[in-house]
């Protein structure tokens, strides 16, 4: 052994020891980490066992889905053509809404607000022309066609 | 003396804004591009009223898209402006660059 360490030149050697040692510490840190998580686990198991710790599920968030009623009232007072490229558009910005972290309930009343902002101009303008019960009859009318 | 169409200003930003987007104008899309840039969101009943009222006037033509995930699996409705449409836009600007020529507006920046 003397003799190796006599002819192993000492920037060698250095490097042989670094390695070893970093090797050690990971291996040590993984250990360590390992300990740790077991610990963690071990003293919340009591805690939950001895009533020291509540544990909570996260509440089921409510559908994500529009209110159906809006949409039906979309379907019912919108002109055939564009009916489909509207209440997709509508459905489009309530899913963008709930990606940008928008809550559910909010995203609903927004995608209210945009359906009775859509329909309103259409219902005005079919109530000024014929009248409500002209609308009525209208709507009657489209049903039975 | 050009023939000037008679755009409305909502019908002018739906031209320039379909013109802007193209291929991709649909209603979500022009929508956003009017917001971006003058600050005003239309509902999509305005927006489809006025998009239904320009192709009947064949400005713009309308095709269904590819399937989508992000609606569920459902086509977009894609508009593209046609020349007609292109010609109507054009006529109509230069009719309000004519009515606004020479004319100082107080507060106006140039």
């Amino acid at each position: 052994m003397s003799g190796l360490r006599m002819s192993t030149p000492y920037w060698l050697a250095l490097d042989e020891k670094l390695a070893a040692l970093e090797k050690i510490e990971d291996e040590d840190l993984a250990k360590v980490k390992e300990r740790l998580q077991f610990l963690t686990k071990k003293v919340l198991k009591e805690g939950v066992d001895n009533g020291f710790v509540v544990t909570k599920t996260r509440p089921v968030s409510p559908r994500t889905e529009p209110s159906r009623i809006a949409e039906l009232l979309v379907s019912w007072c919108t002109k055939k053509g564009f009916r489909e490229a509207l209440r997709d558009d509508l459905d489009e910005v309530f899913q963008r809404d709930l990606s940008n972290g928008m809550t559910v309930a909010r995203a609903r009343l927004r995608y209210w607000g945009g359906a009775l902002n859509s329909i309103t101009p259409q219902l005005l303008a079919a109530a000024k022309r014929i009248g409500i019960i002209g609308v009525i009859a209208d709507y009657a009318r489209r049903l039975l066609h | 003396m050009t023939d000037v169409t008679d755009l409305t200003l909502i019908e002018q930003q739906m031209l320039m804004a379909i013109m802007r987007l193209n291929p991709n104008a649909y209603g979500v899309s022009i929508r956003d591009e009017i917001k971006a840039r003058i600050n005003k969101q239309y509902s999509f009943g305005s927006i489809y009223a006025v998009l239904e009222r320009l192709e009947d006037g064949g400005l713009i033509e309308s095709r269904e898209g590819k399937v989508t995930a992000i609606r569920g699996g459902r086509k977009k409705l894609y508009f593209t402006i046609t020349g007609a449409g292109q010609v109507a836009l054009q006529a109509s600007l230069n009719a309000m660059d004519a009515m606004r020529a020479g004319l100082k507006l107080k507060g106006a920046l140039a």
